[in-house]
């Protein structure tokens, strides 16, 4: 059963750079010149004598840099949509795993490995010589940590397979839906600012919302500012609801599938 | 005299791109009309799109009253500025990836420029031309500039209005240029570099609305020049600002590094473009194989 899917995740992984190395790269060094601006951005506002709300500048440059190495982890992208788009949906349907374990398990041979060998690792292992502690705030943060971030993964997955039902309804328009998601996710999940900066006490509505369980929650529990078992309690609460409306929403939207090929 | 004039080379191709400009008008507006629901989606989505890429640069400027030298409201108008150059590109390259060249390159569509009578520049510049569908986004950027200017109090004249539409020119050259640069490594390497072009407008899609100015001079000089992401949006505001009297590059009200900067990457882009071209007329595009083209 599980050598089903591993095949898949390793067909995908190695196929990540084929033929497209030259975007690839490209693709991770923009992302590490993002974070580069982001550090420099984040450092002069600390000249300036801001207050973070609480924070340490050193625990904002943390969490900037987290959520850049897992960023393929806060902001999943399964083929789904795409797949929709390009009419290659169908093959998934001939497949000997079911369709939406199909899109999770490529999702992480494609991206989540290569990423992490290629831009994560090398961008932990160099963060002390850009003054940035890649540890997590103490051993427990760690811990919990890794369980919000499987929670955080597993709701990503979840949002996915229900935009891709939504997708699905929208027949040709799925492209640009898919644009206004890519647009709002960073923002409204917490990748791009720390909701604890957020002004309007904006970062306490988002911090309840789905989006916010996916970004700000686990990332807050590494730095060690976030209240860990509320944050987790509303994950948990969150996959429930969330994976019961994707699987059902997604089965019911499947008889309507029609691709024109993109 | 009016004869030779009329039969010049260079009014004829003035001619054709407007006569081109007015055929992809109208087909822009038939899309609207007959697929409503699609294009109105569409334009949705740029203006969410526009909205939340300005929105984290702005929250965090209310949250600590500015950022990087400039305060709230010069903030919203870096900001404007960036919306508004993501509009003129929109307008003019968001269709028929016009501005993902790359792509064109890579999967071997060049030829169907190639064999029409009129010159690729001139498709490449009407090609893409959407004034309906694409038009949400220099509506957005108006509409936030002036509602900037007038939180700024701004002494707005037909100088300063002139100077702000030339950086905003000027700096949609530069992404344009800057990406097609980077984009004719598909003329080598069609399918490794098929999808750069989109990695290239990313950098400045990301980047550009983030005020530089409380970085090092270092870190200025190298973003306004070898990687120009500052020229897209904050450092012509500045100046548009007045904010550099005594600045990092001398005080000039004229966007002179700006215009500098985008003539320079547009005379790489098109002597890189046409050495590309000559390249993919020896040797053509391997799409052109077994596996068909699309």
């Amino acid at each position: 059963m599980i050598k089903k899917y591993y095949a898949t995740a390793y067909m995908c992984a190695v196929q990540a750079f084929d033929g497209n190395f030259l975007c690839v790269t490209a693709e991770y060094a923009v992302r590490f010149l993002r974070l580069f601006i982001f550090i420099l951005i984040w450092r002069s506002l600390a000249a300036g004598g801001v207050d973070f709300n609480g924070m340490t500048l050193s625990q904002i440059l943390t969490y900037m840099m987290m959520a850049s190495v897992l960023r393929q982890q806060l902001d999943i992208i399964t083929p789904a949509t795409s797949a929709l788009w390009e009419g290659s949906i169908i093959g998934r349907y001939t497949r000997p795993i079911p369709v939406i374990g199909s899109f999770i398990v490529e999702t992480i041979g494609r991206w989540w490995v290569p990423v992490f060998l290629f831009y994560s690792l090398p961008v932990l292992l160099i963060s002390p010589l850009m003054g940035i502690n890649p540890l997590p705030s103490n051993y427990v943060c760690g811990l919990l940590f890794a369980f919000s971030l499987a929670l955080s993964a597993s709701l990503g997955f979840a949002f996915d397979i229900l935009f891709a039902a939504f997708a699905m309804n929208l027949k040709n328009g799925c492209w640009a839906a898919m644009m206004v998601r890519e647009a709002v996710s960073s923002l409204f999940s917490g990748a791009l600012i720390p909701f604890a900066v957020m002004p309007w006490n904006l970062g306490r509505i988002f911090e309840l919302l789905p989006f916010g369980s996916i970004a700000n929650a686990p990332l807050s529990i590494y730095i060690g500012t976030g209240d860990s078992a509320r944050l987790i309690a509303l994950q948990i609460f969150w996959n429930a609801v969330l994976w019961i409306a994707a699987v059902l929403i997604f089965r019911k939207s499947e008889e309507r599938m029609i691709s024109f090929g993109g | 005299m009016a004869g030779n004039f009329k039969n010049n080379r260079h009014f004829q191709n003035l001619k054709t791109l407007f006569r081109l400009l007015g055929v992809y008008t109208k087909m822009d507006l038939m899309w609207f009309l007959r697929d409503t629901r699609y294009c109105l989606l569409q334009i949705a989505a740029d203006t969410i799109s526009a909205a939340a890429a300005v929105s984290g640069v702005f929250l965090l400027s209310v949250q600590f009253g500015g950022i990087g030298g400039m305060n709230e409201n010069e903030i919203l108008f870096m900001l404007s500025y960036a919306t508004m150059v993501d509009g003129v590109f929109m307008i003019f390259f968001a269709g028929s990836n016009t501005g993902s060249i790359s792509r064109v390159i890579g999967r071997g569509q060049l030829d169907h420029a190639v064999i029409q009578p009129v010159p690729i520049w001139i498709q490449l510049i009407t090609g893409g031309f959407s004034p309906v569908s694409g038009s949400s986004m220099l509506v957005c950027g108006i509409a936030l500039s002036i509602y900037s200017i007038q939180r700024l109090h701004l002494n707005v004249s037909i100088m300063w209005i002139a100077a702000y539409l030339f950086s905003v020119i000027c700096s949609t050259v530069i992404i344009v240029s800057v990406t097609y640069i980077v984009s004719c490594l598909a003329f080598y390497a069609p399918a490794a570099a098929e999808e750069i072009s989109e990695v290239a407008r990313d950098l400045f899609t990301s980047l550009k609305s983030y005020p530089l100015g409380g970085t090092s001079w270092l870190w200025q000089t190298v973003f306004c020049t070898i990687i120009p992401v500052g020229l897209a949006a904050w450092f012509p505001s500045s100046i548009l600002l007045f904010q550099r009297p005594n600045g990092v590059f001398g005080g000039v009200r004229f966007p002179a590094l700006t215009s500098a900067v985008a003539a320079v990457v547009l005379i790489a882009a098109t002597l890189l473009f046409k050495k590309g071209m000559n390249y993919y007329a020896k040797n053509g595009s391997p799409r052109y194989s077994g596996f068909g083209h699309r």
